[in-house]
């Protein structure tokens, strides 16, 4: 159905939240990578082949990802009347038993992992009621969701609809107040408002500098030319992260809809998003959204009749960490060399094809509705007065549970590691901790309740970077970190700059050395002026940020870098 | 693109019907492609010089017309020495293996300029496993982009490979999620594995698969496997 005007996704909202909590059963599946990887393919097949065959009136459909990675495959049911069921993790072999379940509306107790009575993630939103009444004495052994460490202390702003709709029906979407703020900005807002909001909820750069992003609209919507562009760096090149991957793939009509927003603001007409090339899945699916709202109208020309018109197109990177880094990034869109070029000009002035353009990172966008629809000063209430709103945090390394969780910012490190990850899970203390992916500083364990806020991790030594949060316990040699870390960016550095190029290389010996016996005091003072000339002449933060694992590695962990230097008289 | 540029692309573009309707200096089926594969024994430093000298003698058997994919046979067969002419001759021999026409749709699938160069690529490594070098040339031709800008997009990015991969292609996480959980060892043996002769795998590294949860992650022909069932599998693969 084609939307012409704002007022008719209200009869699409009834629609989507008719299948969300249907008048018959559904069932739903974990079916990101990570569920996909762990066997939910299978398990979604065999449960839509039993209930053909036993003929229950029941749908299956395959969701996104709820940032219980260490579960999957996850599955939930929802029966009228009934709270939704979260049950993980499902093999196929069990599918039988759940099914059987249904029918009989019993619970297959030592699968269930949580009971929803209703969905209130965002403060507005009115919650999507599941149960009726009292909750039945079958179900009081499982907890509610919100009475859960995993989902009580979360703040579940951008990530609400992940794991609950699918991500190829635009109606579910809609459904929980999707394009709900593309219709209010085009039909009750000015693009300056747009841009007064979003400067008002001092919302800040998701991918790794915290560059405030209405400044950097208001810089673009300002520069001269009448083509500009929009373009969504879903690139995620740092190792250790994956939640950028599960949300696109769990919700990829939020993102769109935050480009879409972003266009208005700034007066562009054509957005592209740039995808991580081994990110298949989410490619497909952003594919599909973005054709449904083109379909819906809510992409194309002259959206809900507003006289706006937006298209997006989506592509496929080559594969390259460096292509994370904004210009680097429109080189590859233009089907150049992922190589960063000089700033500035920013992008803002000359970007895509030479033209001024916003390059925004996905969380970043999908803030961009909330702010839109609640107000910047809303947002501006949540986390800390400097750096505001949620920010997905994916927790890896030595945890018991890796995966995602969206917290406010603000939240102590310690308490992400010891409620979501529930330690190290060998037993082990934790020794170090790394935010920012592989340019961030390891920290050490005394460290831990540095709160997630942009400004105190870059005192730090460290930064927030796009959200990777790696935990090191006791066993790790933290000399062998720095030197993995090292050869990260030793693989990943364009060449483009000498002083990144060689330097890395050089750091790579010195460690060598140092891990083989012959390293001396020398090499450290030359490790430090390495990296004084790399962080002042590289043209972009990979190169001027190559040598900060090894640096926090000497500064917090001096013992064992200068207990392997070369003894004097030896 | 300059006009006469443009104009070749175009030719180019129709299956050539007869000699004579390709230009002195174009080329005619895959003698471009075999031209540049019998370049590719020589040794880089020399490659130039030969280059020239090579391409003067093409031009003499082409006669001021096309360059043909005989004429190239001809040189090999009588100026190149043994054992680089068997070698050049094998390689000649699988070079049909593509069809060059699923390529030239894909091509046209995409209009525009350079900026649609990677999603092409994209496109031809999901149809051919790799990027042939009969279909760099022809991508070269139609866009307009050097072959050489095009190779340094397929060897720069990680994505893309430009020899045809063996029966297991490997595709290893060495992120540091799974270095710091015994992605280190396997890919260690894999390595080990890898140097034998007669060995079934290509390796790759790459810097994250993206699913740090069940790490180790390892990506085997395209499946992608994590943890117990990613250590089983390579163990599977490196005894057999």
């Amino acid at each position: 159905m084609k939307i012409n005007r704002a007022s008719d996704l209200s009869k699409i909202k009834k629609q989507g939240l008719d299948l969300l909590s249907p008048a018959t059963t559904r069932i739903t599946v974990g079916s990101a990578t990570c569920g996909m990887a762990k066997g939910a393919g299978k398990v979604l097949e065999a449960l839509k082949y039993e209930v053909k065959k036993q003929k229950i009136k029941a749908e299956v459909v395959a969701v996104g990802c709820n940032g219980l990675c260490y579960a999957e495959p996850i599955v939930e049911v929802i029966q009228p009347g009934k709270p939704r069921i979260t049950y993980g993790p499902v093999t196929v072999d069990r599918v039988e038993e759940l099914l059987k379940s249904v029918k009989t509306g019993k619970v297959v107790q030592d699968l269930a992992l949580a009971r929803h009575d209703e969905e209130a993630y965002c403060l507005n939103i009115a919650p999507l009621k599941y149960a009726k009444g009292k909750v039945p004495a079958s179900l009081a052994g499982i907890k509610e969701y919100r009475k859960q460490d995993f989902f009580k202390n979360q703040l579940k702003l951008v990530s609400k609809n992940a794991g609950t709709i699918s991500p190829s029906r635009i109606e579910e979407y809609i459904a929980l107040d999707g394009y709900a703020a593309l219709g209010k900005v085009l039909t009750e807002m000015k693009p300056e408002d747009v841009i007064k909001e979003v400067a008002a909820s001092k919302l800040r750069g998701r991918g790794g500098a915290g560059f405030p992003t209405g400044l950097k609209w208001q810089a673009c919507r300002s520069a001269a030319g009448d083509k500009k562009y929009i373009v969504c760096n879903g690139s995620e090149g740092d190792p250790e992260i994956g939640m950028h991957r599960s949300f696109l793939e769990s919700d990829p009509h939020a993102v769109i809809e935050g480009m879409a927003i972003a266009g208005f603001a700034v007066g562009a007409d054509a957005g592209y998003i740039y995808v991580n090339d081994r990110y298949v899945v989410a490619l497909e699916r952003l594919e599909e959204a973005s054709r449904q709202a083109e379909q819906a109208g809510l992409l194309g020309s002259n959206i809900l009749g507003s006289g706006f018109s937006f298209s997006i197109k989506v592509k496929r990177g080559g594969g390259a960490y460096v292509c994370g880094e904004e210009t680097a990034l429109l080189n590859a869109l233009e089907g150049l060399s992922g190589e960063p070029r000089p700033r500035p000009p920013y992008p803002a002035q000359q970007g895509f094809l030479g033209k001024p353009t916003v390059v925004n990172n996905l969380e970043t966008l999908a803030n961009i509705p909330l702010i839109a629809l609640h107000g910047g000063k809303w947002f501006a209430k949540i986390g800390t007065a400097s750096s505001t709103g949620t920010k997905i945090v994916a927790l890896s390394g030595a945890v018991a549970q890796p995966g995602w969780v969206e917290v406010p910012l603000g939240t102590p490190v310690r308490t992400i590691i010891e409620t979501f990850g529930k330690g190290t899970g060998t037993g082990k203390k934790v020794k170090a901790f790394q935010t920012g992916g592989p340019s961030g500083g390891v920290l050490p364990a005394s460290l831990l309740n540095i709160k997630l806020d942009y400004d105190q991790l870059t005192r730090a030594g460290s930064l927030l970077g796009s959200g990777g949060l790696l935990v090191m316990d006791e066993g790790t040699d933290m000399l062998d970190m720095a030197r993995f870390l090292t050869d990260f960016f030793a693989d990943e550095t364009c060449g483009k700059c000498s002083t990144c190029r060689e330097g890395v290389k050089r750091l790579q010996e010195i460690i060598d050395s140092i891990m083989q016996g012959y390293g001396t005091r020398e090499h450290l003072n030359l490790v430090k002026r390495l990296a004084a000339a790399m962080a002042d002449t590289a043209a972009c933060a990979l190169g001027k940020t190559a040598a900060v694992p090894f640096l926090s590695v000497l500064k917090h962990f001096p013992k064992e870098v200068e207990g392997r230097l070369l003894k004097k008289g030896a | 693109m300059t006009k006469t540029k443009k104009m070749a692309a175009q030719k180019s573009a129709t299956p050539p019907q007869g000699a004579q309707e390709v230009a002195a200096g174009e080329w005619v089926g895959k003698s471009q492609a075999m031209f540049e594969r019998m370049l590719q024994e020589v040794p880089d430093a020399m490659r130039g010089i030969f280059r020239e000298k090579l391409m003067q003698v093409l031009k003499q058997k082409a006669k001021g017309g096309p360059a043909a994919e005989s004429h190239v046979l001809e040189i090999v067969q009588e100026i190149v020495p043994e054992p680089f002419k068997s070698n050049i001759l094998k390689a000649f021999s699988t070079m049909g293996d593509i069809d060059m026409s699923v390529v030239e749709e894909i091509i046209n699938n995409n209009p525009g300029g350079q900026e649609t160069v990677i999603s092409i690529l994209h496109a031809i490594q999901a149809k051919c496993g790799y990027l042939p070098q009969e279909a760099l040339i022809l991508v070269s031709q139609k866009k307009g982009v050097f072959l050489s800008a095009l190779y340094r997009l397929a060897t720069s990015y990680k994505a893309f490979r430009v020899k045809p991969p063996k029966k297991y292609a490997v595709t290893m996480c060495n992120g540091t999620g799974c270095h710091v959980t015994e992605g280190g060892q396997i890919l260690r043996e894999l390595e080990k594995k890898v140097s034998e002769n007669g060995s079934q795998i290509t390796l790759e590294k790459v810097r994250c698969l993206g699913c740090c949860d069940m790490s180790p992650a390892v990506m085997i022909n395209g499946e992608l496997y994590g943890g117990a069932q990613a250590q089983a599998r390579i163990a599977e693969i490196l005894h057999e």
